[in-house]
């Protein structure tokens, strides 16, 4: 075979970002918006993203899809968010949640009902998802962005550490919280320890 | 010695606390024998922390299901990006 090059090669041609924007828009929307739960905030984020796609084309190599390319570009703008919040947070509140309400007395985790089969089964509903949202919004933006970080993107933990700029043992006791207060949430508002 | 200690109290009175901190920490890092096995030995005992580890697993696979969320952008954000592109280019 003669080597040509590659059909698709985008070095090539002219960066088409009002085609990805078509294309792509909505799905980094909802990226985005698993994230951060604002529209506002969301769309920004989305805005951002194209942007710097466009400015940073160079970078964007032939054998990586342009979703999987975008949507990398865009966790890092969801992280920069993160990063700004917290920034924030450190000046306005020390933001120490006590986990003692989840122990009886006797130090006893409490709360802990047998999830049922049929509530289980419907864990890919709406109705569930909305659930979902607002426990992860209780939780507060400290506990909930590493959570999502750690469990959604699947980082690595060091990764998180180095991109919060916070410690290991930080990590491990906001993950730690974060894990007792969404369970909990659930099994209070989902598993019907108590009804919505 | 101390360590020693800490490891045998670990072994034999672990709480709630500690267990579920624990159980935290195994899914983002590999736990050292003696924190394996205190929490074996409190599981043993301890109804509240099995279904703990359960029903993390399950919250774990639900988040992973919804990575992303099926949404549109508005006309009005889309016509914004297009704006803001079209000047770039």
């Amino acid at each position: 075979m003669v080597s040509h090059d590659p059909p698709n090669r985008p070095s090539h041609q002219a960066p088409d970002a009002l085609g990805w924007l078509s294309d792509y828009g909505d799905a980094l929307f909802g990226y985005a918006m698993s994230r951060v739960r604002n529209r506002e905030v969301a769309e920004e984020l989305v805005q951002e993203a194209f942007v710097a796609a466009l400015r940073t084309y160079q970078s964007f190599r032939a054998e990586s899809e342009v979703k999987t390319w975008l949507i990398g570009i865009l966790r890092h703008k969801v992280l920069d968010h993160f990063r700004r919040q917290a920034k924030q947070r450190r000046r306005m509140e020390s933001e120490e949640q006590a986990t003692d309400h989840y122990f009886s007395r006797q130090g006893k985790l409490q709360h802990v009902s047998t999830w049922r089969a049929d509530r289980l089964d419907r864990l890919e509903q709406r109705e569930f998802q909305v659930i979902l949202d607002t426990c992860l919004e209780k939780l507060g933006g400290m506990l909930s962005q590493v959570f999502m970080l750690r469990v959604m993107d699947e980082m690595e933990s060091h990764e998180i550490c180095a991109q919060l700029e916070i410690t290991p043992s930080n990590l491990a006791v906001r993950l730690h919280r974060a894990r007792l207060g969404l369970r909990d949430c659930l099994d209070r508002h989902w598993f019907g320890r108590e009804s919505v | 010695m101390k360590s020693l200690l800490n490891a045998l109290r670990m072994l034999l009175a672990l709480r709630c606390q500690e267990s579920t901190r624990l159980i935290s920490d195994g899914l983002d890092r590999e736990l050292t024998a003696v924190e394996r096995w205190s929490l074996r030995l409190h599981a043993i005992s301890c109804l509240a922390c099995r279904r703990f580890r359960r029903h993390l697993s399950i919250i774990h696979s639900a988040l992973r299901l919804r990575t992303s969320r099926e949404e549109k952008l508005s006309a009005e954000a889309r016509q914004r990006i297009q704006a803001s592109l079209r000047d770039l280019q």
